[in-house]
């Protein structure tokens, strides 16, 4: 075999392989499903989720100094919307909640907010047990929960965005997209660029059970880890003269009920400490078991969200652990 | 870097060997020598730039020690500095490895609470030690010749084998240095290469990384003091099995091909070692360069198999012993090495009642095969387990100590026949109800096919024959295939085929993760 051949195999190689990646690169940059090449300045309705790190994480560096109210949390925290917390707190709020939203994510949110001179005065931050860990790690939920590169420290990698130009999931999602788009597929949700605010336009059908005396259990592990970033997050804030408002997830009322008492004064005790008081809807309310206030099992609507913040709602965090074993003790 | 990298593949290796080949066409081979030590060290400093400071080092302490190790004629002072190289450079590993293991021991045994400051363990540090340690060895016994310092440094840092091996000998690495034809670009070495770092990506990207959501799930779960059930435990272990073989002569597929691509060949690292009818084949074919160094440089000088029956068999486990210390500090490594020690301890003995045992028939053949294969498969289970519990658990569950569980729709049908079985041993909750994984029957066909590819599949060298890429440690390592339309050859076909291949690689590289054998 002389030369030749393997110089015709090399070059092909590399330009069939070149050729395909230069492809993907363009489809992926100029379709952008997930919005992190491009800034929307606009009010939009998307039948994709975009990965909102991005879009509000750039909204917030140029637009912070016009807030001084931070919601964060994950998708559930949709269901408290801007307009309501500036009602009930006279504040000037955005709504920083980024799906799969964690703990640690919040902090690194606060101290990058801090560095640019953007700390708010009041911090929302609501919490519930079932999210003390990610379980699920899809392919799109990562590229979802790719952190700004703000906020990741990344500014100079060069290569930080590449999971949205060369992954298969990137091109899956968007073509997919750009399919959607072509057939007018029904939206998703709306954003309010503005103010952070995400309005789900979808319900899915599920019945709520009057009580789920499951018993699941967490480690040890797993909450001190949880309740020691909480706690963190607290002393920050307290550090920049800051007060975190601290809030209880709604959620359906055996959900709420699935856990086993140790994990629940474990969890309760270790933040008690630190957060002496906390909001929610009281377990005994009735919408907790109406699905008509649920998205899907896991989303509540901004109609119950409302009521969390109300002062009536205010009780001792401890208070709250004794509400859901009372409840439980109910439960059979 | 990692070799799985968009930073590596599209901008550190063109650049690099660009620049190699520019050099060394245009300019004095030695400027080039210098390029490629400099594009190593930067390889190697892209991960903690901290550590630069300590592979120069100690590289220039045993070059210097080398020189007079090999020049002087045998005397006792010759033998004390040897007895300085060489405990210089364990005690550097020592330090940086065992020493935070060591003093959580004592701590233990005294009950004290003694804290060292945490030491950040050097990437490659028991590869390039081992490999300077031949040198200066081999430099006592009067078996270098002298080195060209630039050489040196090459050899130690030469990037393709610096961080995960294959660990190489001077004596091959050396002479290559010196052939003036390295330094002109050779498409032929380019193309074989480029193919076999392909291969090797694939083979971690593709199906290493694939396979690994399974195994990591069933460890974890397991760890975290689960009982696992029959196949949840099985599975996870035949997945680890795959995972690491996957993994790890994937990386060393892509040093050799990348190392190919300059020219340089390496030695072979692994020969589808789960293919081992025995586990002393199975050691030859398994990380081979790290085998050849224990055997040459622990159990030969330990006496090997010359001090008679017993005290073979205690260098054996000596050996392996070590062996798994040095994967890491840890009574895990300790416990698989000490398992392998056992397993080839047997293994020899079973030679020495039965020294007629090598005509085997197929069903001989077939059972020594599933011997072999499940021992390896019960040792890997320390290996990468965190806990002892954990350990124990997967253990219990492979015996079916913790039940058996089926899918639920098979209890109408099998209740009958297993109602007669004491106890819980029949469950009906799912194969692997307990890992968190998508789904059990996506976890099957991972398992089964990668299996099958580790055992019924040619591997890289059998198939990149024709162009011999790699340097063999026994003769004939590698056997040719008898369908030898399947060896690679520049064809169309196969130029389809590796385009097909490097997009699935580089689809793959969105979630980069590091190779297993980094942390050795």
């Amino acid at each position: 075999m002389n030369n030749k051949a393997f110089t015709k195999y090399s070059i092909i190689t590399i330009a069939g392989f070149s050729l395909f990646i230069a492809t993907q690169t363009v489809l992926n940059y100029f379709a952008d499903c997930f919005s992190v090449f491009h800034d929307k300045p606009i009010n939009f309705e998307t039948n994709f989720e975009p990965n909102t790190r991005f879009i509000k994480t750039q909204f917030l560096k140029n637009n912070c100094s016009n807030f001084n109210a931070i919601i964060f949390g994950n998708s559930r925290s949709a269901g408290f919307t801007t307009e309501d917390i500036n009602e009930q707190f006279e504040a000037k709020s955005y709504n920083y909640c980024v799906s799969g939203e964690t703990p640690l994510g919040i902090l690194q949110k606060l101290k990058w907010l801090q560095h640019i001179n953007c700390m708010p005065n009041t911090i929302f931050l609501p919490i519930s047990i079932d999210r003390t860990q990610l379980i699920d790690y899809t392919k799109q939920s990562r590229l979802l929960r790719l952190e700004h590169p703000y906020i990741s420290n990344q500014e100079n990698n060069f290569f930080y965005r590449k999971n949205f130009l060369l992954s298969m999931a990137s091109s899956k999602f968007n073509l997919l997209y750009i399919a959607s788009q072509l057939t007018g597929k029904k939206t998703k949700l709306s954003y309010n660029f503005s103010t952070g605010d995400v309005t789900y336009l979808w319900d899915k059908k599920f019945n709520i059970k009057d009580c789920q005396n499951e018993n699941r259990a967490l480690s040890e592990q797993t909450i001190i880890d949880f309740a020691k970033v909480l706690t963190e997050i607290k002393q920050f804030a307290n550090q920049h003269n800051s007060k975190v408002i601290l809030a209880w997830t709604p959620q359906p009322i055996s959900d709420q009920l699935a856990y086993d008492t140790r994990t629940l004064d474990l969890l309760f005790h270790s933040l008690s400490p630190y957060y002496q008081f906390i909001y929610r809807i009281p377990l005994s309310d009735a919408r907790l078991k109406n699905n008509y206030f649920f998205h899907d099992p896991s989303h509540f609507k901004p109609e119950l969200g409302k009521n969390v913040f109300q002062p009536a709602n205010k009780i001792l965090l401890l208070k709250l652990l004794e509400e859901i074993k009372e409840m439980k003790s109910n439960c059979t | 870097m990692l070799f799985n990298s968009y930073e590596f593949i599209f901008l550190y290796l063109p650049i690099t060997l660009v620049g190699f080949f520019i050099i060394g066409e245009r300019f004095h081979h030695r400027i080039a020598i210098a390029w490629l030590v400099g594009a190593s060290l930067f390889f190697y400093g892209w991960w903690n730039p901290a550590y630069i400071g300590l592979i120069i080092g100690s590289m220039l302490f045993n070059y210097a020690i080398g020189i007079p190790l090999a020049s002087q004629t045998p005397s006792r002072s010759k033998k004390t500095l040897l007895i300085i190289g060489i405990s210089i450079n364990l005690g550097l590993l020592g330090y940086y490895k065992y020493a935070n293991f060591f003093v959580s021991n004592l701590n233990h045994i005294f009950q004290n609470d003694f804290n060292m400051r945490e030491i950040i363990l050097p990437l490659a540090i028991s590869f390039f030690t081992f490999q300077q340690i031949t040198y200066i060895v081999d430099a006592y016994r009067g078996e270098t010749r002298e080195y060209n310092f630039l050489h040196y440094c090459l050899f130690v840092t030469f990037f393709p084998q610096l961080i995960a091996g294959p660990i190489v000998h001077h004596r091959e690495m050396l002479p290559q240095f010196s052939s003036t034809s390295n330094y002109k670009f050779c498409s032929r070495n380019f193309a074989v290469g480029l193919t076999i770092f392909l291969f090797g990506l694939f083979k971690k990207a593709v199906l290493a990384d694939g396979i690994a959501v399974y195994s990591t799930s069933a460890f974890s779960i397991a760890d975290s003091g689960v009982a696992l059930t029959f196949f949840e435990a099985l599975g996870g272990a035949i997945a680890y099995t795959m995972q690491l073989y996957f993994d790890f002569s994937g990386y060393s597929d892509m040093a050799i091909g990348v190392s190919r691509m300059f020219g340089i060949r390496l030695p072979l690292n692994f020969n589808s070692p789960y293919k081992s009818t025995n586990i002393i084949i199975f050691w030859r074919r398994w990380h081979i360069t790290l085998s050849r160094f224990l055997r040459d440089y622990l159990y030969i000088p330990l006496g090997g198999n010359r001090k008679g029956f017993s005290r073979k068999h205690i260098n054996l486990i000596i050996t392996m012993l070590l062996g798994g210390l040095w994967h890491g500090a840890g009574w895990n490594f300790v416990i698989w090495g000490g398992l392998h020690g056992i397993f080839l301890s047997v293994n020899q003995t079973w030679r020495h009642i039965f020294p007629a045992s090598n005509s085997q028939g197929r069903l001989r053949k077939m059972s020594s095969w599933l011997i072999t294969f499940l021992a390896v498969i019960l040792a890997w289970v320390p290996f990468r387990a965190e806990t002892l519990q954990g350990t124990i658990n997967i253990w219990k569950g492979m015996l079916g100590l913790n039940g058996i569980s089926l899918p639920p729709g098979l209890s109408n049908r099998l209740e009958p026949l297993t109602a007669w079985l004491p106890g819980k041993i029949i469950l009906y909750n799912g194969m692997f109800s307990q890992i968190n994984i998508d789904s059990g029957a996506t976890m099957i066909i991972w398992i089964v096919g990668l299996t099958a590819i580790a055992l019924l599949f040619p591997n890289t060298q059998q198939i990149m024959h024709r162009y011999r890429p790699a340097f063999e440690t026994y003769k004939e390592e590698y056997s040719r295939l008898s369908w030898t339309w399947l060896e690679w050859r520049p064809t169309t076909i196969w130029t389809l085929a590796i385009i097909i291949i490097s997009i699935m690689d580089v689809l793959a590289l969105s979630n980069i993760s590091e190779f297993l054998y980094f942390q050795f």
